[in-house]
């Protein structure tokens, strides 16, 4: 199975731990991931906020890399995830829209075709791999360990988008998680968003957000996974920054599987996560 | 002026749900920052639907909104306020409005074709973690896609690498 890999620019630049688990991962489970040649921002929903037309034009540039190499894109960000589904699904069903779109791209001499699929890494490891795939490649599982799975908002919602699971009642990332022998627990609001999209906007309020959402976790969690960088930088810094906040790690969902399929400790990253996650390897010593 | 207001957002998309809204507040009890903000997200379609262009235009939450889409997900008549508000951002934006920070994210991409810089620094970091260079944006197809579609003039940047 091979995938073109667009890994977005906040992982790309800052989480390189995010990068070089989920290549970790993919790779010990037949999963091949090929990075895309010249490609760049999303479009970014910021963006999309304030001129539509950019936003498509700009996403349809950066699929038509992957169409020219065949393959379908996984996304690691929720944030690239809904402006590259949405924009796919767009200029799928809207043949002038997507005409309007080519004549844009045109200029820099390329076309969107149609050709191919956005997957989030999470739905590929769901769907195409699979959760009992994923429980054989366990060797070390992480029995007793508490985890609250933050799914992020753009990986379920727009659902009518998205197209993936159930918005309500999200289950995908809870069996991932419980593949690796931990156990996903459930918390209050859990599906709410981290903050992250109104950060550069009113910081108090996009950290009050985050606050909260570390609160809540770590009354029942023993650490918090992710599945987006913004979330996961919401959740570090939300407690970097504040006293008040309760210690808990925090760690990329390819992170917490490596552990459990024994993968190397000092390469998964761990210590790059700016929070203790010393407290993982307790659950893997006593396995 | 009333009628204009609305014919400007119904033309956008999530727009054209503008009028099904009955007023049940479920996209408000759904708002993570419902409790932050000063115009709720159900009032959002009353006052679209009134013609409230300057209220809606200076609300706090017009920009405060995280687009979470949750009130989307809960609507019994399909009405999608983030979309609304997205809308509302758009006819913003082409009336000259644009929020600081959204105005940086422009020109940083203008300029990098991301929103951060990877330079030798970080590839070096990468290599050390076992990871390949990021991979080189093609900055003047952004730039190009971005001047196309006039963003890049309606924010002011449009001379390579940053403000005119």
């Amino acid at each position: 199975m091979k995938y073109a890999l667009f890994t977005g620019c906040t992982t790309l630049a800052r989480l390189n731990a995010y990068d070089a688990s989920t290549r970790m991962v993919s790779e010990a489970l037949g999963l091949e991931l090929v990075d895309m040649e010249g490609a760049g921002c999303c479009g970014t929903p910021i963006m999309e906020s304030i001129q539509r037309k950019t936003v498509l034009a700009m996403a349809a540039w950066n699929m038509s890399i992957a169409e020219d190499m065949d393959l379908n894109i996984m996304t690691l960000c929720n944030g690239c995830n809904e402006v590259l589904v949405k924009a796919n699904m767009e200029l799928k069903e809207n043949k002038e829209l997507k005409e309007e779109v080519n004549k844009v791209l045109a200029t820099v001499g390329r076309e969107f075709r149609g050709s191919v699929d956005v997957k989030h890494f999470i739905r590929v490891l769901y769907e195409d791999i699979g959760v009992q795939t994923i429980r054989e490649a366990v060797k070390n599982p992480l029995k007793g360990l508490k985890v609250a799975v933050h799914y992020g908002c753009h990986i379920l919602r727009p659902s009518d988008v998205l197209r993936f699971e159930n918005p309500e009642a999200p289950r995908s990332m809870d069996e991932l998680v419980n593949a690796t022998g931990a156990v996903s627990v459930d918390f209050l609001d859990k599906l709410t968003c981290c903050g992250a999209p109104v950060l550069a906007v009113n910081e108090g309020l996009a950290f009050g957000l985050a606050r909260e959402k570390v609160r809540f976790m770590s009354r029942r969690a023993d650490v918090i996974v992710t599945a987006c960088p913004f979330c996961f930088l919401q959740f570090v810094n939300a407690q970097l920054l504040s006293e008040e906040v309760p210690e808990i790690p925090v760690v990329h969902y390819p992170q917490l599987l490596g552990l459990a399929m024994d993968l190397d400790y000092d390469e998964l990253a761990l210590q790059e996560n700016r929070v203790d996650t010393s407290r993982l390897i307790d659950f893997i010593g006593n396995k | 002026m009333e009628k204009e207001f609305m014919d400007k957002l119904v033309g956008l998309p999530g727009g054209e749900t503008l009028l099904h809204c009955f007023q049940c507040g479920i996209c408000t009890s759904s708002c993570p920052v419902a409790e932050e903000i000063d115009l709720k997200p159900h009032q959002v379609s009353k006052m679209a639907a009134l013609g409230f262009e300057d209220l809606l235009m200076s609300s706090k939450l017009l920009w405060d909104c995280t687009l979470c889409y949750m009130c989307t997900e809960r609507c019994p008549k399909q009405v999608s306020i983030a979309e609304i508000i997205t809308a509302l951002r758009n006819v913003a934006f082409r009336e000259g409005m644009i929020h600081p920070a959204y105005k940086l994210q422009v020109e940083l991409i203008f300029k990098l074709g991301r929103i951060y810089e990877v330079t030798d620094f970080e590839n070096e970091v990468r290599a050390d973690m076992g990871l390949p260079p990021a991979p080189p944006v093609k900055v003047e197809e952004v730039r190009r896609i971005m001047k196309e579609t006039s963003l890049a003039q309606s924010v002011g940047v449009t001379q390579e690498g940053g403000k005119p």
